[in-house]
């Protein structure tokens, strides 16, 4: 059975925010698809009752203490925005509301 | 002065000498210019390298003795900040970016010594096997111009096999230092997942990834190693652990037990490559070795694992190009809204495997998949992990080869993604299981391309694994250079 439709790759490029071309549309579904039965292969491995492994690294780390610090200046953070507002010290992205 | 001279040779040559680190700068400088054909780096600023390398030649002759890298030329995988220098991790999304800070593994390396001259090309956001994804075109081998350098640190292992610098860094995440280098002939480690800050380097897979150093020879990445390693407080990963020791002419082999997964080599292996390593082992054997079989059963699915594991990462960590704070912004029609610039920006700025991963990453973790891909994953990674705990009770070291062919030619793969997936059967446990790994030159195809083995231990037991292949590395003698 196939993983993709053609509507389902759509959907899952607008979780992602890319917007597929027509011809890369089929393309990409068509390589996910192979990738995908080759990582079927994983269903054949019994996993009852292993628990996952989210990270290697088993130890508690200790908290931090919650100071205040030095972080990256205004000026900086907006020194390489494609569009901002440097005298307000504010990014400028197109409307998110209708208009 | 030898743009190949040993890291070694040339730090002593540095510290006892006069002028000695900027003689090596410029050294480093023209080769690259020499080298400019293999498209290895991406920018360069010899002023400040010059300027850094001029100020460690100001110091006192004790002064530079305390550096382990004085005066030493290093390039750097462009995935790693520079403070106001271009960092592109080989993207178009990140053509124009100035990173406002530098890495941990920078600071570390100047404070060492090092002189930064360039920043190398690799696959875009270190995600290929063979720099061919590189939005600013493929680096070549050095020891065949229609053969990748492997990938995704291409760029790192082509210069320093090419001998313009002694050390370079990369980063790996699923081997992405370990298989260049056996592809272009020189030493390349992944150390422990912790052992490396990760603060400054442009993030792919975070608990996979790892930076690390190409050298020519194991003493010479050990002491790389050595200098960057180490906690930070800018990297809550990051791990103390006991320092890592650089091997004396005093590494042997007596003893030591290495493991050998014979029934993971036994197919999908180029017949020269699996020659090689088996020669490699009875050199090993004969040294005082004792070979024993053990078994990783789920090694086998480790590349399934690794490509959902890494790609739901990705889709992750690539979220924040959103043409905003920084990055590509596409060029939008007056009444675009947000989401529309979103989309635009990021289907410009991204290539193709880029958005392959991003898709695969976006639908295991979505409602409904999540279960039967991400957490089946997680839960097949666990397995890997104690395969290599079971095996470690009994050995010292794993060894296998770093890749299953020597360096395959230029679009040769290109357009079989899961292909060239499979360039990583060898290398993406070792991330799985945060282990320090190690590949190291083992012979000559008969196209007279290198091949590479590779040495995997225990966490955080990098002195034990860098004696082993140095141990190695002296009774095999001096690798072979690429003709020039």
């Amino acid at each position: 059975m196939p993983h993709f439709t053609a509507s389902q790759i759509d959907a899952v490029a607008a979780l992602a925010h890319l917007r597929l071309q027509p011809g890369q549309r089929e393309r990409l579904a068509a390589d996910l698809e192979r990738i995908l039965d080759y990582i079927d292969q994983l269903r054949d491995v019994n996993t009852d009752g292993v628990p996952a492994t989210a990270h290697v690294d088993d130890e508690a780390r200790p908290w931090r203490a919650d100071d205040v610090r030095p972080s990256l200046g205004i000026d900086d953070a907006l020194a390489n925005a494609p569009d901002a507002d440097r005298a307000a010290g504010t990014f400028r992205v197109p409307r998110v509301v209708g208009g | 002065m030898s743009t190949t001279a040993s890291l070694e040779t040339l730090r002593a040559t540095v510290v006892e000498g006069t002028g000695e680190a900027v003689r090596a700068c410029d050294a480093a400088l023209a080769a690259l210019d020499r080298l400019a054909s293999l498209n290895a780096v991406i920018s360069r600023d010899d002023e400040r390298a010059r300027r850094d390398a001029a100020a460690i030649d100001a110091m006192t002759p004790e002064a530079r003795a305390a550096l382990p890298l004085a005066g030493v030329p290093v390039a750097l995988k462009d995935n790693l900040c520079v403070q106001g220098g271009q960092t592109t991790a080989g993207s178009r999304m990140l053509a124009d970016f100035v990173a406002p800070y530098d890495a941990t593994v920078v600071t570390r390396l100047r404070a060492a010594g090092a002189v930064i001259v360039a920043k190398t090309n690799c696959d875009e956001f270190a995600m290929g096997s063979s720099n061919e994804s590189s939005a600013f075109g493929p680096v070549l081998n050095p020891w065949a111009s229609d053969r990748t350098p492997g990938g995704s640190s291409g760029g790192s292992a082509a210069v320093v096999a090419a001998g313009a610098v002694p050390i370079a860094l990369g980063s790996d995440t699923g081997g992405s230092i370990r298989q260049p280098a056996a592809l272009c002939g020189v030493v390349g480690l992944k150390p422990t997942y912790g052992r490396v800050s990760r603060y400054g380097l442009i993030a792919y897979g975070s608990s996979l990834d790892q930076i690390g150093p190409f050298a020519h020879t194991v003493r010479d990445a050990a002491i790389t190693v050595s200098a960057i390693a180490g906690v930070d407080a800018a990297d809550a990963t990051s791990v103390e652990a006991s320092p890592i020791a650089v091997p004396g002419a005093d590494a042997s082999l007596d003893g030591i037990r290495i493991g050998v997964p014979r029934a993971l080599l036994a197919e999908g292996v180029q017949p020269e490559v699996a020659g090689a390593v088996e020669r490699a082992l009875a050199l090993c054997a004969e040294r005082g070795a004792v070979l024993v079989d053990v078994e990783l059963p789920h090694t086998r699915y480790a590349v399934p694992t690794y490509y959902l594991v890494a790609t739901a990462e990705a889709s992750a960590n690539l979220a924040r190009y959103d043409g905003v704070r920084y990055g590509h912004r596409a060029t939008l029609e007056r009444d675009a809204d947000l989401t529309a610039m979103y989309e635009t920006s990021r289907s410009e700025g991204f290539g193709a495997e880029v958005q392959r991963r991003i898709l695969l990453g976006t639908y295991v973790l979505s409602a409904g998949y999540y279960d039967a891909y991400y957490r089946k994953a997680q839960q097949v990674r666990t397995l890997i992990r104690r395969d290599y705990s079971t095996a470690f009770a009994k050995v010292d070291a794993v060894a296998m080869p770093t890749s299953p062919t020597t360096a395959f030619r230029l679009g040769e793969r290109v357009d079989d993604p899961l292909q060239m997936y499979l360039a990583d059967v060898f290398t993406v446990s070792a991330n799985l299981a945060g282990l320090p790994a190690i590949s190291l030159p083992c012979g000559l195809d008969g196209d007279g391309l290198p091949i590479g083995l590779q040495f995997t231990g225990p966490a955080f037991e990098e002195s034990r694994l860098l004696s082993i292949a140095a141990a190695y590395e002296d009774a095999r003698g001096p690798a072979p250079r690429p003709v020039s």
